[in-house]
């Protein structure tokens, strides 16, 4: 067990250096180079010949690297050029809106998700059913923004009873203020007991939450009853039944248990998913998260935040499937090597 | 069956959201979505849209007024006049006038915010000719100049002409940029979020004082939205009660609704589109001229502002008091092609990048427009939307883009401005076109020269400097347009002075009857 | 030619005409596909105007007799525009695929009969592009090669080439192991021979299983690209671009936004069940009906 941690720990460092190599190589691909993009406007060339040396510019691309990959684990990852301050701290004031977001869809998505499939899979071809497989095959073909369009159209124009985009209502942060704990606006406003303001980051929280969940709920509704299915065809299942055990009973306790290891697998997904999808919902929502901090970054050449925001995506989902993974063998040992 | 779970989950939240703020309703909050942002909150530096939230914070010492006869009226200064040799100005300061911060406004406040700014090199250009400023006692501002300049026009205008407390002087452009501001006027500064939002708090001792009536803006919010759509939305949905620069197709219903006012207000404003003298192939005088006639401004006017533009007649404003009238070049493809043929150019090189601000959503249409006017003369179009920052950035180098589109309002009242600033070849900030002609340099110099003494003949010198701009194809002059606000209508009172571009007075909207 | 690949090829020919008149939702998907591939062939042909045509005179009008789907902000005609657009989904999804394809199985392929170090490596190196959230990678590289449809494109290769390299890959790391390939090499085939006429025949079938699976994914991701503003650009006709320039009209004209979203709900609906359909035939053990 303990040697396949540090193996699977390994290969993860590995596969992040890869990833460190890769944004180093796009940087260096970029159209118009950094010593251009630092200085903007008609720079002398003492001051380019400078920046190039300070940048290490000058030097063999492998030392480049070396240079480039010591800033990052010192987590200086530059100034964005859009906003001029350290993208570390762009990133950090942005993460914990995305990570709410994210949070309250994968909860969204397995609360209706992994009952919704487990009942379709138990009557087969029911009405459940039926719904299941048209939201599964539905849900993964509607574009996140033009769902995300359709509830802003019918919730925040004709019936305005949700407010159209943002995190909060920014006045209302102001005359109900709250400490910022964990950086969840719900944890935090509850916390402080400020209702006020918990009721407008919930408000504001529900249609971003609706839009990006769509998709994975699709995905999770067909993997789960797939599983189920799987699951009930098992001898087992049959033997405990013959035993007179209530089929209730077996369903959720032996049933929905086998199913549950692949399950934790489909949860890391959607978690990994949801990470990249919700570029988009955080766009149509003005999200103050980093997927339309990206974006933006993009449109506006800010390439010191798209590199950083890259590396911190592709960590954060290396790091999930590497705890989903541990979770896996903890749960059933008979899956360790 | 969980479809249905999932609306009753939004209910709830949506019912526990209609039973919102009770204690905002205390106050009359009023919420501007702005399609801008600030650029810069240092008022010595601030050289773009930012006038429209600082004159609300800062006042000048004059201001320029149409209706008022010789055009200035009162601002902080109660009176002023010049010496018989016209080099020296005396303004006397208006007496009980404090700071956000408490302390009081006097001369050293005028002179040392004054100086800031004749050292910035964004805004330091307005104090051509000054050569000192002196607090001559508490109350009264001496300004020196080397040859007789037109005073007047520097401290009325909307770059550098902001008196700040010294205080906040004292802090510096850093201090100013973390978004803070001290300032007489009638709002103070609460909260300034870059992309985000920035709230003004009524400031209590105002020294014009207010009402109270309960009908005046408490607290003013500028909600930073730059998609068009959004701000539709907003306004729509209540979420702002002021909105400017709204898609033009949707101005018509928000006419036809008792809910909202729409105004339809005179300004100088312009939309013109720089063309690089430097980058290939617009260098070329004759590709320049062709594009001029690929350029469809009539449909521009027509169909994409809906009858709210009017295609240029002019470099400038064509409703500006001594600009130049021109004949502008038509909409005519075969011309076009003639043109270009004669050019000698390639049909490979025939490759224009077009950079615009993406926030205004006439601008992405008229680049498709010219997009496609183009193609039938074997131009390839490249439309570059983008943020104004860093557009702005990128456009500093010749290489960057054939045309950047730029809407242009007065910084000041006087032609010395967009003429200088637009063309000139020693300026390096504006001149997106890189444009270098010593000819124009020389006229426009005689023009502002002339500026305090001779009024006519500037003016005829800057006629005879937008000949040179019309003869060179200089620009793409596309069209005048009038600013389209609407307004939810439980406000009135908006005001608008041309001179003053996109600044909505907070302090004279009120809550109607 | 060999004992593997084709003894039983009559007979599953055979078995896959027989599954696919029994299977009703590939079915749906085959027709509502067919619909949008003439929509896409023909589209000069069905097309009632010209799609990049200009006409302030009809612009932003409701769907009619004159303009079926409407016309957008410029007065085009949404349907003549929603018909080319078909092209240009169809031709990413085909190109992103044929791409991530051809980069994909000779990496796995390659990897698998090698084995060993250089085979670790090789699908390491790959892992690195499956280390990103979906859709983050294709952001990261347009980044780097700026806006545009075949940048795009580029991207959405690079991101899916992984996952037919790891397919590829297990499969050929089994056949690599079989008698058959094992007797090849004993008899001396060149290792060029051996890879792609023995053993590239028998990897294939989870390559386009896969393949069948992503089209629509494909066209989805290309069509959000555009819609952020990071793929496709005017004069481009692409659905996601339409969409997202219709935004601001969405309130008052909602044809203009609608038209083309729907064109992708279709398009990404039908491949999604044609995808499914395709893997029932080719891999009956898959996952669920």
């Amino acid at each position: 067990m303990f040697t396949y941690v540090l193996k699977r720990l390994g290969t993860m460092v590995l596969i992040l250096l890869g990833v460190l190599v890769m944004t180093f190589f796009i940087s260096r691909v970029l159209p118009g180079s950094p010593v251009e993009m630092l200085l903007g406007s008609r720079p002398t060339a003492e001051a380019v010949a400078r920046v190039t040396e300070e940048m290490g510019l000058d030097r063999p691309l492998p030392v480049q690297f070396v240079r480039y990959m010591g800033e990052v684990i010192q987590g200086d990852f530059g100034n964005s050029l859009m906003t001029k301050r350290p993208v570390l701290t762009e990133i950090g004031e942005r993460f914990p809106a995305t990570l709410e977001l994210v949070l309250c869809s994968v909860l969204l998505v397995l609360i209706v998700g992994v009952p919704l499939g487990v009942f379709a899979a138990l009557r087969q071809n029911g009405v459940i059913d039926v719904v299941a497989r048209s939201i599964s095959a539905l849900g993964v073909a509607v574009p996140t923004f033009l769902i995300a369009m359709m509830l802003q159209l019918l919730f925040a124009g004709k019936l305005r009873w949700l407010p159209l985009q943002g995190r909060i209502d920014d006045l209302v942060l102001l005359d109900h203020e709250f400490p910022s704990v964990t950086g969840l606006y719900l944890v935090d406003s509850a916390l402080a007991g400020q209702w006020v303001a918990f009721q407008s980051a919930a408000a504001h929280l529900a249609m971003p939450t609706l839009a990006l969940s769509l998709s994975a709920l699709a995905l999770i509704v067909r993997i789960t009853r797939t599983m189920m299915i799987e699951a009930l065809s098992e001898e087992f299942v049959t033997t405990l039944r013959a035993y007179g055990l209530s089929s209730t009973r077996v369903n959720f306790r032996y049933v929905l248990k086998a199913a549950m290891i692949p399950l934790l697998t489909v949860v890391g997904m959607t978690f990994g998913y949801l990470l990249g999808t919700s570029v988009v919902a955080e766009f149509v929502f003005d999200w103050p998260g980093i997927g339309g901090f990206i974006v933006r970054a993009i449109t506006t050449s800010d390439f010191p935040s798209v590199m950083a925001i890259t590396m911190l995506l592709a960590s954060a989902y290396l790091i999930i499937t590497f705890f989903v993974d541990m979770l896996h063998f903890a749960v059933d040992p008979r899956l360790r090597p | 069956m969980r479809y249905p779970v999932m609306m009753t989950a939004t209910m709830a939240l949506a019912a526990a959201t209609m039973a919102l703020p009770a204690s905002a309703q205390d106050r009359n909050v009023f919420t501007y979505a702005w399609s801008l942002d600030m650029e810069d909150w240092d008022p010595a530096h601030a050289a773009a849209a930012e006038p429209a939230v600082l004159y609300n914070i800062y006042e000048p010492l004059v201001w320029w007024d149409a209706d008022t006869e010789g055009g200035y009226r009162p601002g902080l200064a109660s009176d002023w006049s010049v010496d018989d040799s016209g080099l020296i100005w005396t303004f006397n300061l208006r007496e009980g006038v404090t700071f956000h911060d408490g302390s009081p406004m006097n001369a050293e406040a005028v002179k040392s915010s004054f100086e800031r700014s004749m050292a910035s090199d964004s805004t330091g250009y307005t104090w051509m000719g000054v050569t000192e400023i002196n607090a001559v006692d508490d109350l009264t501002v001496q300004i020196v100049t080397e040859a007789p300049t037109a005073v007047l026009v520097a401290v009325s205008g909307t770059v550098g002409s902001f008196v700040v407390a010294p205080s906040a002087s004292a802090q510096g452009e850093d201090w100013f940029r973390e978004g803070n501001a001290v300032g007489t006027g009638p709002y103070t500064l609460r909260q300034a979020k870059t992309g985000q939002q920035i709230v003004l708090d009524r400031y209590e001792d105002y020294w014009g004082g207010w009402e109270n009536d309960g009908k005046e803006i408490d607290r003013a919010v500028f909600r930073i939205v730059t998609e068009a759509s959004t701000r539709v939305q907003m306004l729509d949905g209540g979420e702002a009660d002021m909105v400017e620069d709204l898609p033009r197709d949707q101005i018509a219903r928000f006419e036809d609704s008792d809910e909202f006012d729409v105004y339809n207000l005179p300004t100088y404003q312009s939309v013109f589109w720089y063309m690089n003298h430097q980058k290939a192939p617009t260098d070329n005088l004759m590709v320049r001229q062709a594009i001029q006639h690929l350029w469809d401004r009539a449909s521009v006017a027509s169909g994409i502002y809906a009858g709210q533009s009017t295609p240029a007649t002019s470099t400038v404003w064509s409703n500006y008091p001594g600009s130049g009238q021109f004949d502008l070049p038509a909409f005519d493809i075969a011309k076009a092609q003639e043109l270009i043929d004669a050019s000698g150019v390639s049909e490979d090189d025939l490759k224009l990048s077009v950079a615009y601000i993406s926030s205004f959503e006439e601008w992405k249409n008229i680049c498709v427009l010219f997009q496609s006017n183009a193609s039938q003369v074997g131009i390839e179009v490249d439309c570059v939307p983008g943020d104004l920052g860093p557009l702005w950035d990128q456009a500093q180098s010749p290489d960057a883009f054939n045309m950047f589109g730029l809407i242009w309002w007065p910084d000041r009242m006087t032609l010395a401005g967009p003429m200088f600033l637009q063309y000139h070849s020693s300026e390096a900030m504006f001149n997106l076109g890189h444009y270098a002609n010593t000819a124009y340099d020389a006229a426009v110099e005689t023009a502002i020269g002339l500026e305090a003494n001779d009024p006519e003949g500037s003016i005829a010198a800057f006629q005879q400097a937008q000949g040179i701009l019309v003869d060179d194809a200089a620009a793409v002059w596309d069209q005048e347009i009038a600013a389209m606000v609407v307004l939810n209508s439980k406000w009135e009172g908006l005001t608008h002075n041309p001179a003053y571009n996109r600044w909505y007075s907070l302090r004279d909207i009120r809550l109607a009857d | 030619m060999t004992a593997v690949d084709t003894s039983n090829e009559p007979s599953r020919w055979a078995t896959l005409l027989g599954r696919v008149a029994g299977n009703k939702t590939f079915f749906v998907g085959f027709v509502l596909f067919i619909i949008v591939l003439i929509a896409a062939i023909f589209a000069p042909l069905l097309a009632t105007y010209d799609p990049l045509a200009i006409n302030f005179d009809d612009k932003l009008l409701p769907p009619s007799l004159t303009h079926f789907f409407g016309t957008d902000e410029l007065g085009r005609d949404l349907y003549s525009r929603i018909l080319y657009g078909a092209r240009t989904s169809l031709m990413i999804g085909l190109m992103v695929t044929i791409l991530a394809v051809l980069i994909g199985t000779p990496i796995g392929l390659i990897a698998g009969y090698a084995g060993g170090r250089f085979g670790f490596w090789l699908m390491r190196f790959t892992d690195v592009f499956i280390a990103f959230p979906p859709l983050l990678l294709p952001i990261a590289i347009t980044a780097a090669l700026g806006q545009g449809l075949y940048e795009a494109m580029i991207a959405l290769s690079i991101s899916a080439f992984p996952w037919y390299a790891r397919i590829v890959y297990s499969e050929s790391q089994r056949v690599s192991q079989s008698l058959y390939v094992k007797s090849a090499k004993a008899s001396g085939f060149g290792h060029g021979r051996i890879l792609f006429k023995h053993m590239l025949p028998n990897c294939w079938t989870p390559a386009i299983t896969q393949a069948s699976m992503d089209f629509g994914y494909t066209i989805l991701a290309a069509a959000s690209l555009s819609f952020i503003g990071i793929g496709a650009k005017e004069p481009d006709i692409e659905w996601g671009l339409m969409v997202a320039t219709s935004r601001t009209k969405f309130l008052d004209f909602w044809w203009v936004a609608m038209m083309p979203g729907f064109a992708i709900l279709i398009t990404v609906f039908a491949l999604n069940l044609l995808g499914d359909g395709v893997r029932d035939l080719l891999d009956p053990k898959g996952d669920g009906k």
